[in-house]
């Protein structure tokens, strides 16, 4: 603030400084051209009393012309001798004076500035230094003539009081207001400072705060300018970072737990059969089923997360086709049917268009599957599931409802996160990883649709999955 | 941060440069040489001496049928010590040229001309009166009062025949002071102004009074305006002189003022010669020493002659009477002159008029004082004169000024003074510049233009050279340059 400060004053100086000069400089020019008029008018004035020896008139005409202040009017003879002086005191001195020599030899008029009152003072040659110093004197010198005949020189003497005075006015302004511009551009700059580099120090503040692992930082956001609007970004992505980071921490967590339990049912299994005495055959088979159980879980459970890593790297591969969906789901649902049968569950499809779409056959088939799967799981004997297929609009949609358990209004939102779980217990008696819809909305959300699932308790639960429909062919 | 100073360091050095930049002073330290004159700088003239001038002037002459004026320009040449004046109104008179008229009836004769004080007296030859008629007059009047009031020192023009004052519609024509236009427009003023004296009613006049000086040497004349009112000109005329001078310093009252004065109304009588004797009765508590010596002083009887003589129409002589007795003696300091008729007629007295010059001594502050002092006509009119009284110490004591000389300076110390072209050359002694040597500037100054401001106020002087004996010194002291020739110091003194 004290550089912009320093900065803006010196800038004014010297914009000032050379203002006071120009004009100066302006006035001094104005001032010595009025004054040599004065000085060649006065000298034709009194040209023919020169010629006469007419002191009377010489002398009237040097009063009236030095009555302005500081003013004095000098006749000389072709010698330089002062004949009339407006103030009669140099009369009959020589006046030993280089603009008067000058007239004298020769040359018709010259005019020279002295830095005393008296017109024997130091002479100037520096016009700047005549006008801005107080007590210089112009003096004007005019040849007097009658038919080119040199009759004498006169002198006109004024006073630059006047010229300087009006500069010290102006500088006087000038100077005010430059303290007072200088003063409103400090403040303009407090203000713009205040504007602009405190919300980006905030922000930088959030992004250093960030950087060394303070995920909860977070920017203040004032007004409605671009600055507030990048605080909103950044506060915005720092919580998603933020959620993204306990959900990883949370998947991290939950992966941990279901990867070590099937390892610790393996290991206890194990070591019953390892230390215990010699069980009964059918038991230690039966032990050992339930490792191999455990290890197809686990197998399974790396596979899906496999599977989700893949996608979430955008790395999985992904081989776009046209596909009926159709096909799709009536191939799916005969896969499951005799899991349906098992159960005691009807199963039954509906498909009102023929709906084609671009996607990946394989992952849109594990999307079906997963869900009539999980349907079917959560569906008690004597229920039902119904897979619908019909165009809506420009979307095919897949709606899979059935007649189960339901799902509790307060777990509806997290079914899709990973190893998230209803009911733990079953989920594992059913051999679930908790990763399935996991797994199935990110295929539908690499496929550029969407899938949603309401439910009610005790009732049933509907899955909608929303995929882009190709256009209609002509038939 | 480094830039940002660095920024501000070379922002300052901007600022500062161009504050230091400064054109060369250059002082003016050369010897400054003037143009030196050229003219002869040696000339040890002696006594007094001039030029003979010539010069343009309007003189105004008759018409051919006399009733108005020609203006005509001629060239009159005056030699070193002749008046001009006369020599303007001779040719006035006798015009060289067949083929203008005088504007005075033929062998009409300038017998004198007096200028003293601005007043002109020409008094003419008795065939001044054979004009055909009061026009014709009022003519010749004219012309020579509109001849000489152009001149600088001419401020009146009185026209006498034979010392006596002219008369149109039974009024004293009186002084002119006015150049006159129409001569018919004049002539039915005059008897306007008649008309409105016999009705009662004052008529303006300018006459001539004569005042003796401060010193009682000369009588001074002063031009008045008074106001006529049916015949009582010789009463206003005496109680104008009573009043005293009115505008010349130098002069002084003639009469006592406290007292009452006329006894009784002037009157007209005619002597056994035909002379017009105006008789004067006065009051005796005037004339204390009447009583004792029976003489009463010049000066009264002067101003008396002078200016009744000059004023009243037709007026030869006057008898002064001092309740009814008539005086026949006047007193001269301690010598008395008899007068054995008690007629004192305007030549008795002429020889003692005066004129009025001007000085210039100095004050006690320092400066110069014009003082107006009277002297004789003619030396009035003598620049060498005019010096002397100036060189003379007892002179600056006798006007209460201080003489602007050192002292030992007397008018010795003038060798001589030289008139050319309106330039009067002064040539001092080496007395007198000796004694000048120890002078400061303002007296060194003084002492120049005393001298040169008194020679100015002569009208056919316009500057001044000084030499020193016979040689043209720079400087009288350090400062006044007398190389060249002065012009005066207008604004030096005070009056």
């Amino acid at each position: 603030m004290i550089a912009y400060l320093l900065i803006i004053s010196i800038a004014f100086s010297a914009v000032a400084f050379s203002l006071i000069q120009l004009v100066g400089e302006y006035l001094f020019t104005q001032r010595v051209k009025d004054d040599q008029r004065i000085a060649d008018n006065l000298a034709d004035q009194v040209a023919d009393a020169c010629a006469g020896l007419n002191a009377a008139a010489m002398y009237d005409s040097a009063l009236s012309a030095s009555s302005e202040e500081g003013s004095r009017v000098l006749i000389l003879d072709p010698y330089g001798v002062v004949q009339v002086d407006s103030e009669s005191v140099l009369n009959g001195n020589r006046f030993q004076n280089r603009q008067a020599q000058s007239v004298l030899n020769g040359q018709a008029r010259d005019y020279g500035f002295y830095d005393t009152e008296s017109t024997s003072g130091r002479l100037l040659q520096d016009a700047f230094t005549a006008y801005t110093t107080s007590g210089t004197t112009g003096l004007y010198a005019s040849a007097i003539k009658a038919d080119d005949v040199l009759l004498g020189v006169l002198v006109y003497i004024s006073n630059t009081r006047e010229i300087y005075l009006s500069l010290k006015q102006i500088q006087g302004k000038t100077v005010l207001w430059l303290v007072l511009v200088a003063t409103a551009a400090l403040i303009l700059c407090m203000f713009v400072i205040r504007m602009i580099t405190v919300p980006i120090g905030e922000l930088n503040e959030g992004i250093s705060r960030m950087s060394a692992g303070d995920l909860s930082a977070r920017v203040r956001v004032r007004g409605k300018t671009e600055f507030s609007q990048l605080a909103a970004a950044f506060n915005s992505m720092s919580e998603r970072i933020e959620r993204q980071d306990k959900t990883r921490s949370q998947f991290v967590s939950n992966a941990s737990h279901e990867l070590k339990t099937p390892l610790s049912t393996m290991k206890i299994l194990m070591e019953t059969l390892i230390y215990q005495e010699p069980m009964d055959p059918a038991m230690t088979k039966e032990f050992l089923k339930d490792c191999n159980a455990e290890i197809d879980r686990l197998n399974r459970i790396v596979s899906d997360l496999l599977t989700l890593a893949s996608v979430d790297s955008g790395n999985a591969q992904f081989n776009r086709q046209e596909l009926r969906l159709k096909d799709l789901i009536l191939e799916q649902a005969r896969r499951l049917s005799p899991l349906a049968r098992e159960r005691g569950i009807e199963l039954e499809c509906s498909v009102k268009d023929s709906v084609e779409v671009s996607g990946d056959s394989f992952k849109l088939a594990q999307v079906i599957y997963n869900v009539i799967d999980n349907a079917i799981k959560y569906t008690p004997r004597g229920g039902s599931v119904r897979v619908d297929l019909f165009r809506q609009g420009k979307k095919a949609v897949i709606r899979i409802s059935d007649t189960g358990i339901g799902i509790p209004a307060e777990d509806l939102p997290h079914i899709f996160d990973r190893f998230y779980r209803v009911d733990k217990a079953r989920s594992r008696e059913t051999g679930g990883t908790g990763l399935g819809l996991s797994i199935v909305k990110q295929i539908v959300l690499m496929h550029d649709g969407d899938i949603t699932a309401s439910s009610v308790e005790n009732e049933g639960t509907t899955f909608t999955i929303e995929l882009p429909a190709l256009a209609k062919k002509a038939d | 941060m480094r830039i940002r100073i660095s920024a501000m360091l070379v922002a300052i050095c901007l600022v500062l440069a161009g504050c230091a930049y400064r054109s060369p002073d250059h002082s003016g330290q050369d010897k400054i040489i003037l143009p030196e004159p050229t003219y002869e700088q040696q000339d040890d003239f002696q006594g007094e001496t001039g030029d003979e001038r010539a010069a343009d002037y309007i003189l105004y002459y008759a018409s051919a049928d006399g009733t108005s004026l020609n203006a005509a320009s001629r060239v009159i040449s005056v030699g070193y010590g002749e008046d001009l004046l006369r020599r303007i109104v001779e040719e006035l008179l006798e015009p060289a040229s067949e083929n203008l008229i005088s504007p005075a009836p033929s062998e009409t004769k300038l017998l004198s001309l007096e200028n003293a004080g601005g007043l002109v007296t020409v008094n003419l030859s008795l065939e001044a009166m054979n004009t055909q008629d009061e026009v014709a007059t009022l003519t010749m009047v004219a012309a020579i009062a509109n001849t000489l009031l152009p001149l600088s020192t001419v401020d009146g023009v009185n026209v006498l025949v034979d010392e006596r004052q002219l008369s149109i519609c039974s009024l004293p024509i009186g002084v002119i002071t006015e150049p006159i236009g129409s001569i018919a427009a004049a002539y039915a003023q005059a008897q306007a102004d008649s008309s409105r004296r016999k009705a009662g009613s004052g008529v303006s006049r300018a006459v001539a009074l004569y005042f003796p000086d401060s010193s009682g040497t000369w009588f001074v004349p002063e031009i008045r305006e008074i106001s006529i009112v049916q015949d009582e000109l010789a009463k206003v005329l005496v109680e104008q002189l009573q009043a005293g001078p009115a505008t010349i310093p130098c002069a002084s009252g003639a009469f006592p003022n406290d007292v009452e004065f006329l006894s009784g109304t002037p009157v007209l009588r005619v002597s056994n010669l035909g002379e017009r004797i105006l008789e004067i009765n006065l009051n005796s508590a005037a004339f204390p020493e009447f009583s004792a010596s029976g003489a009463i002083s010049w000066v009264a009887a002067g101003a008396l002659t002078l200016s009744v003589c000059s004023s009243c129409p037709e007026v030869d002589a006057v008898r002064i009477c001092i309740d009814g007795t008539a005086v026949k003696a006047i007193c001269f300091g301690d010598d008395s002159v008899v007068f054995p008729d008690g007629f004192y007629r305007t030549e008795d007295f002429r020889a003692m008029v005066g004129s009025t010059c001007t000085l210039y001594f100095q004050n006690d502050s320092g400066m110069l004082l014009q003082v107006e002092r009277a002297v004789s006509r003619a030396s009035a009119q003598d620049p060498g004169a005019l010096l002397r009284n100036l060189l003379n110490g007892p002179i600056a004591s006798e006007l209460e000024a201080q003489s602007p000389f050192p002292q030992g300076i007397t008018s010795r110390d003038l060798l001589g003074v030289r008139l050319n072209d309106g330039v009067a050359s002064i040539n001092l002694s080496s007395n007198f510049y000796r004694l000048c040597q120890n002078l400061t500037a303002d007296e060194e100054r003084n002492t120049v233009y005393s001298m040169v401001n008194t020679l100015c106020e002569l009208p056919n002087i316009n500057g001044v050279r000084i030499y020193v004996e016979g040689i043209s010194a720079e400087t009288l002291t350090q400062n006044i340059y007398l190389r060249s020739v002065l012009l005066p110091n207008l604004g030096l003194f005070a009056q």
